[in-house]
């Protein structure tokens, strides 16, 4: 199972992220940073929800967070940008790390 | 532009490598942001940063601004290496996107720069999206 990591800092990329997380495959383990993990947890059934407390958001996080996963589980990481997650319609990803 | 159709996948291997998505269209090099212009940042918007790069005994020529918006991180030590690289550059980017002209929301916009500034200073080579051993479901385009 692959995991992929979505960071969603500000009510316009929250929208975002719960309108479109499903396009990930059902397998995906997701993990979530936001500045709105009420919102997340309420609308989704993402269960690794972590709080991201710097607003605005800080775009070299991304890389930083990815590493930290890859630490964590020992084991790739996809990163997408939310704003992104249109091009899961064209692509699947998660036998990457088979 | 690259295309890559389906029946060209022939293998689907563990992930060792780092995968992003190609460089900025139109850069090839991070030499070529120099007097950078255009509508969504103040005009000479890198100078600093690659000064910045210059000072620090970089090759403007090879380093690959690159996109940053879908990549994978292997589980491997040189992704640690490439974050050392990032966080001392980071203040650089942080500072010039909190006192130049921009219309980004978040700090420290251009950090696929940095990261492929980062790469050029571990000498490490890194792979395309396109390359990864992924299913697809249909010819697929990546600009």
């Amino acid at each position: 199972m692959n995991t992929v990591l979505l960071i969603a800092v500000g009510p316009k990329y929250v929208d975002i992220l719960i309108e479109k997380y499903t396009l990930l495959h059902k397998e995906s383990n997701i993990v979530v940073y936001t500045d709105n993990t009420t919102k997340v947890k309420k609308n989704t059934d993402i269960t690794d929800i972590r709080e991201y407390k710097l607003t605005p958001f800080r775009y070299f996080d991304k890389y930083t967070l990815t590493e930290l996963i890859t630490r964590e589980i020992k084991a790739p990481v996809l990163y997408i940008d939310v704003g992104r997650l249109d091009v899961l319609k064209k692509f699947k990803y998660h036998h990457f790390n088979r | 532009m690259y295309s890559k159709n389906l029946s060209t996948i022939t293998s689907i291997d563990k992930v060792n490598n780092v995968y992003t998505n190609s460089n900025w269209k139109g850069y090839e090099t991070a030499e070529r942001l120099k007097n950078y212009k255009d509508e969504y940042l103040e005009s000479n918007y890198w100078d600093d940063i690659l000064e910045y790069m210059v000072k620090e005994g970089t090759i403007l020529d090879q380093v690959v601004p690159l996109l940053e918006r879908i990549f994978i991180f292997p589980y491997s030590p040189i992704v640690s290496k490439v974050i050392l690289e990032l966080e001392k550059i980071r203040p650089v980017f942080e500072r010039s996107s909190l006192s130049k002209i921009n219309t980004y929301t978040g700090i420290g916009n251009g950090e696929g720069l940095a990261l492929g500034y980062a790469f050029s200073k571990l000498k490490y080579k890194t792979s395309y999206l396109r390359d990864i051993p992924i299913e697809l479901k249909e010819p697929y385009n990546i600009i």
